[in-house]
């Protein structure tokens, strides 16, 4: 069984791996960095370290305005933390990787790249991201092609 | 191997390095005044302390090497045999081989093959036995240090355990053989410094917690909480004051192989040159130690190199023949000074202002309006370089810069004086510490930002009598008759142009000064430099981000990003300083490129790898000539051929600005500007994505804020369209 949390962001359902998930914050004081990609909302101080706030709408290209939401989930990247803006977090489930379907190829690249699968059996739609993908796409490259 | 076995072996590692170190300054000693028995002791002990340890943990070509090496050592030190500069230099290899095995066996945990079996015959052959000379293990009772050094020999007659591995650990519980005054009730321990470092960011961290405390305290009341409250400032302060202690070291620590290279470089040179070293207790953090040491050791260079004469050049100018080096270390208001002068030649005003006009590093007009002092501090400029000869040991123009530079980047200055005929001293001044920042906390743009003072010269307030004004478009400010150019906060950042700018902040770096914009500053503070973290690690323009009191994030500028900028569009010669920054920061460079960003026509923009890049001059459209079919262009004194990008790529009829940019290109084997309609900006960042396109001269395309940016190759742009410019030798 996998443990995910579900969370809500611009009218979607969407899952992370609940183990993955270090705590769910409440953003104050939200520091912008001119400059900075568009899908990085800013900086954040989460216990005397400097935490970056993604926007997960921006980076997967959702047709929505950037989040203006203050609750965030936080994740490891690494030795490092980064945070992940959204609207509403609703449940912890248990599911079998096997009731996990591929994402239909009329999906955006985008969002397909980014995600494990679809899971039918909640009321609404439930998106599984893969937290890995996310991270790796979020941040700057190191290897030139 | 065990835990305890592998600190067995870093403890060995590190003692025995340290007692190499003593090993070569004690050696040079002893060239210098062969009778210094002292010193000669201080050698023996030390080669006898590596050896009874490498004895000990099964060593056996280390432990050979050493025997053979002290076999020689005894008898110099019983007097049978005269030091001589040859036997020096046999001792000095001796240590750079034993150096090398340490090296081996910190990789693998084991030794190699034996490598020096030649220079152990050398040693042999310079002992000149042939007779069983005593083991000097057994018959040391001239070393003072005697008791503790005696159970060394019990302990290497021992037998063996097998050649590679480690003894056992009971063996081990008995103290390490040190030739030193190390007791059981020494009062120091070895700490790794990772949990150093650790324990210094939570100092700080406690630190910033109170601070954040503090703001509720002006609200209570009771006597109680008021006196914890006291209490707890006045033992978070004292902590973190103790814990930054456990990173200083003496200044002297680093300069322990010093002698040995001044001796190794001046023999080089030809010359004769003595160092004297003065203040090496004084303490500053251990990271800053490290970070000094090649600016130091180039600076050394310099001096032995230009500065100090030949033996003759020096008699024939009533000196000693020997030069001399004095190297100086002190404590001054919360700041480390080091200076080091010599009384070689000295630095020529005339000769510098010369050579900076024949490089193009400022023109004639204004090096007849600078002082003598001004134009010493020249040497300062990339590429300069005074020497008459590239010698192996400098003189390639990478030089003062670079010294300049990596001081500046640990938050430092320098200054050169000069008298001629007399010699040199170059001032450093470097902050005690870095983990701790002195910062301005300005405003720009309606959001904060640090500024690290070390760079800020003045502020100076924006009024009616003192505006910002425009040359170009260019904004300016006149400070006391000079012409400061100025760049927004908030623009160079990346965020709007401040809409109320007030307050120009004067920042020295790098050579250039100039005006930071902002809107008004808050406080100075002392911060604590946090990293940006993955995402956000191509912004160059900060320094880091930090925690204030009032618990916010605020970005840290970076003044010597925006500095580079200032030098880009200011028409200074960038080659060298992209040299010297590859130079010093040879390790994250390696994907990122400096790309210099030109715009084309209405709407293209193009992307140069700042390394093709020679300089960067602005001409006036008129100043473009044919001849001969050939576009060219007169800058300082020099006949450039010119290729406009517009008719290279065959892009645009627009008409021509009144002014074009010229990127100037040495790769071709003849130096070509490249006109465009503008400079941009310099971006850092990794080329993402690229295809071959069948436009000649283009590589591939980046993503610059969004936007697709053609990358232009311009060696090959050059040899394509203009192939007579490229075809002569390189």
């Amino acid at each position: 069984m996998t443990r995910l949390c579900t969370f809500a962001l611009a009218d979607r359902l969407l899952a992370i791996d609940a183990d993955q998930i270090r705590e769910i914050v409440t953003l104050r004081d939200l520091t912008a960095v001119p400059g900075s990609p568009r899908h990085v909302r800013g900086l954040v101080n989460l216990r005397g370290q400097i935490v970056a706030c993604i926007d997960l709408g921006v980076l997967l290209a959702f047709d929505c305005p950037p989040t203006s939401k203050q609750l965030a989930v936080v994740v490891a990247d690494g030795d490092e933390l980064v945070s992940m803006a959204v609207d509403r977090v609703v449940d912890v489930i248990e599911l079998d990787p096997g009731d996990i379907e591929p994402v239909p190829p009329t999906v955006p690249r985008v969002v397909a790249d980014s995600s494990i699968g679809i899971y039918q059996g909640s009321p609404q739609l439930l998106l599984i991201l893969d937290l890995g993908h996310l991270l790796e796409v979020s941040s700057p490259r190191l290897e030139v092609s | 191997m065990s835990d305890l076995d592998v600190e067995i072996l870093v403890e060995f590692l590190a003692e025995s390095r340290e007692n190499l170190d003593q090993m070569e300054r004690e050696l040079v000693v002893l060239e210098r005044d062969p009778r210094a028995q002292t010193a000669l002791h201080a050698i023996f002990r030390a080669i006898h302390t590596i050896k009874g340890t490498a004895g000990f943990l099964g060593l056996d070509h280390l432990q050979h090497l050493t025997h053979v090496g002290e076999s020689l050592l005894s008898r110099l030190r019983d007097g049978e045999l005269p030091f001589t500069p040859t036997l020096a230099s046999l001792l000095l290899r001796l240590v750079d081989a034993v150096r090398g095995m340490l090296g081996h066996i910190e990789r693998h945990q084991a030794e190699g093959a034996d490598t020096c079996a030649d220079l152990a015959a050398e040693l042999a052959r310079a002992t000149d036995d042939g007779s069983d000379a005593p083991t000097p293990a057994a018959a040391a009772p001239v070393v003072p240090a005697d008791a503790a050094v005696e159970p060394a020999p019990a302990v290497e007659r021992a037998p063996v355990v097998a050649a590679v591995e480690l003894a056992p650990p009971p063996a081990a519980a008995a103290p390490p053989p040190a030739g030193g005054a190390r007791t059981p009730t020494d009062p120091t321990i070895r700490v790794d410094v990772g949990v150093l470092d650790q324990l210094v960011n939570l100092a700080g961290e406690l630190v910033l917690a109170r601070n954040r405390l503090a703001q509720y305290v002006s609200t209570w009341t009771d006597p109680g909480h008021l006196a914890s409250w006291q209490r707890l400032h006045q033992i978070s302060s004292q902590l973190q004051e103790q814990v930054m202690k456990t990173r200083m070291q003496p200044i002297g620590a680093g300069w322990a192989k010093l002698p040995r290279t001044v001796r190794d470089l001046a023999s080089q040179c030809g010359k004769q040159v003595r160092i004297e070293m003065e203040g090496g207790e004084t303490e500053l953090d251990r990271t800053l130690i490290e970070a000094i040491r090649d600016p130091l050791t180039h600076a050394l260079r310099n001096a032995i190199d230009h500065g100090i004469e030949s033996p003759s050049d020096r008699l024939a100018a009533c000196k000693e023949a020997e030069g001399v080096i004095r190297l100086r270390a002190y404590h001054d208001s919360g700041q480390v000074h080091i200076e080091i002068a010599d009384d070689g030649a000295g630095i020529r005003p005339d000769r510098v202002r010369a050579k900076a006009i024949e490089r193009g590093v400022i023109s004639a007009d204004a090096a007849a309006r600078m002082s003598d002092a001004d134009l010493v501090r020249l040497v300062f400029q990339p590429g300069f370089s005074t020497a008459a000869v590239v010698t192996s040991v400098s003189g390639r123009g990478v030089g003062m810069d670079v010294v300049r530079s990596n001081i500046e980047k640990i938050g430092g200055q320098v200054d050169l004086a000069s008298v001629p005929g007399d010699g040199t001293t170059l001032r450093i001044t470097i902050p005690l510490t870095l983990a701790i920042l002195p910062a301005l906390i300005v405003e720009s743009g309606g959001q904060r930002y640090a500024v690290p003072q070390a760079m800020l010269r003045e502020l100076v307030r924006i009024d009616a009598s003192h505006p910002i004004e425009h040359v170009h478009d260019a904004p300016v400010f006149r400070l006391r008759g000079r012409l400061l150019p100025l760049i927004d906060l908030a623009a160079a950042v990346g965020d709007a142009p401040s809409q109320h700018p007030r307050l120009v902040m004067v920042i020295a770096t790098d050579g250039v000064e100039f005006g930071l914009v902002v809107d008004h500053y808050h406080d100075s503070e002392e911060i604590v430099v946090k990293p940006l973290g993955r995402h956000l690690r191509d912004l160059t323009q900060y320094g880091g981000a930090t925690i204030l009191g009032d618990g916010g994030v605020v970005l840290i500028v970076d003044a010597r990003t925006l500095a580079r900028r200032v030098n880009l569009l200011g028409e200074v010669a960038i080659a060298a300083t992209t040299a010297a920054r590859d130079h010093g920061a040879a390790g994250d460079a390696a994907s990122q490129r400096s790309l210099v960003l030109v715009r084309q026509g209405e709407h293209g923009r193009f992307a140069v790898p700042l390394e093709d890049i020679d300089r960067i001059a602005e001409v006036p459209t008129e100043a473009l000539a044919r001849t001969g079919g050939d576009l060219v262009v007169q800058l300082h004194g020099d006949l450039l051929p010119v290729l406009r990008l517009a008719d290279a790529l065959g892009t645009d009829g627009a008409e021509p600005a009144s002014l074009v940019s010229l990127i100037v290109c040495g790769r071709t084997g003849q130096r070509v500007g490249v006109a465009v309609d503008q400079v941009l900006d310099i971006v850092d960042l990794i080329p993402e994505r690229r295809w071959s396109n069948h436009r000649l001269g283009v590589t591939g395309t980046v993503i610059v804020d969004g936007g697709v940016v053609e990358l232009l190759d311009l060696p090959g742009l050059i040899a394509s369209h203009a192939p007579h410019l490229s075809r002569s030798t390189p």
